[in-house]
């Protein structure tokens, strides 16, 4: 029965490619569109989640290997890091510490439980490492999944607006706001800006996703 | 058959990289597929390993990157209780905070930007 989650995950994907390339909605996640069939599936029709999950571990496990490659975009972006490692760092130390700490105040003022927090912790760091963070923190990592989709489409189409308000008006500084802020979908939003925006988001995102793993193992070590 | 090299290379890294992790774990713990980009990313530097060589497969896995989360998006079905009380709030959370690191991390490298280009101007 394994065959029946695959086949399920890649037939949802590939309808998910379909809409979001016949609606040109940039924000519109395949993730989160494939994930909303699957679960239409599941709750209209005979099939058990049990038995889909039964497949849908094994398209998980390619997770691993993913972050490996995440070093070409890394590797093909050296020079701008060379560069501009000053502000990139700046950059990255900024994102992740404000996001932690937006996270944890306002998870507090809204009075949500530990686990939960935990989880939404890793919100704006790309989806492979997210889940290593959750993971590490003791987070619930399918819980992390949801909110990082959901931060990655918000924050890249309300990016450009709150570039607006604060007036930020720098190519490089967009592009790193989106990376830390939205991670890949942010990233695939500072494309459209600029390829100088595109570059400095990717490695925002990346830089950002290795400094909060870090910050956290550091963390658990103290805790 | 290019194909095949170039998954076994991706592989080989990612199983080294979970190796060393399981070896240091006793002093320091690090993801194993963290440790594999760093040495993915020191060996395309040194040029032992070339893009050329795992050009196709990390492309595709780059490209397709969210058809491997869709299942555990899926699992929101069973999970979707547990947040159910508290789900406006999270809402709050993750909307408030975006415009947050956005506006403060894009400000910051701005302003930074702008003083050394006065910097080198004067």
């Amino acid at each position: 029965m394994l065959l029946i989650g695959i086949i399920l995950t890649v037939l949802a994907y590939m309808v998910s490619l379909f809409i979001s390339k016949k609606i040109k909605i940039s924000f519109l996640n395949p993730i989160l569109v494939a994930s909303l069939i699957i679960i239409g599936v599941i709750h209209w029709t005979p099939l058990q989640y049990e038995t889909y999950a039964e497949g849908g571990a094994y398209i998980v496990k390619i997770l691993g290997p993913l972050v490996v490659v995440l070093a070409v975009p890394l590797y093909n972006n050296k020079h701008i890091l060379k560069k501009y490692y000053k502000p990139i760092s700046i950059g990255v130390l900024t994102g992740v510490i404000s996001s932690a700490f937006s996270v944890v105040v306002l998870s507090w003022l809204m009075g949500l439980d530990m686990d939960i927090m935990l989880s939404l912790l890793p919100k704006s760091i790309t989806s492979p490492m997210a889940i290593e963070v959750s993971e590490i923190i003791g987070g619930i990592k399918e819980l992390t999944v949801v909110f990082v989709v959901i931060t990655g489409m918000f924050g890249a189409s309300v990016g450009p607006l709150v570039f607006d308000i604060f007036r930020i008006k720098n190519d490089t500084a967009r592009g790193m706001a989106l990376g830390a802020g939205a991670h890949g979908v942010g990233t695939a939003k500072a494309v459209e800006i600029s390829e100088q925006a595109g570059a400095a988001s990717s490695l925002s995102m990346i830089l950002c996703g290795v400094t909060t793993i870090i910050l956290s193992v550091v963390l658990m070590k103290i805790v | 058959m290019k194909i095949i090299k170039e998954i076994l290379i991706i592989l080989g890294i990612y199983y080294s990289g979970l190796l060393i992790s399981d070896l240091i774990s006793g002093f320091f713990f690090i993801p194993g597929n963290i440790i594999g980009m760093g040495m993915l990313f020191l060996l395309l530097n040194t040029g032992i390993v070339k893009i050329e060589h795992i050009k196709h497969t990390s492309g595709f896995l780059l490209k397709h990157m969210g058809f491997f989360f869709i299942p555990l998006g899926a699992a929101f079905y069973v999970l979707f209780d547990v947040i159910r009380p508290v789900w406006v709030q999270i809402f709050v959370v993750l909307i408030v905070s975006s415009v947050f690191v956005m506006a403060v991390s894009g400000k910051i490298v701005e302003l930074f930007i702008i003083s050394e280009d006065k910097k080198e101007a004067s």
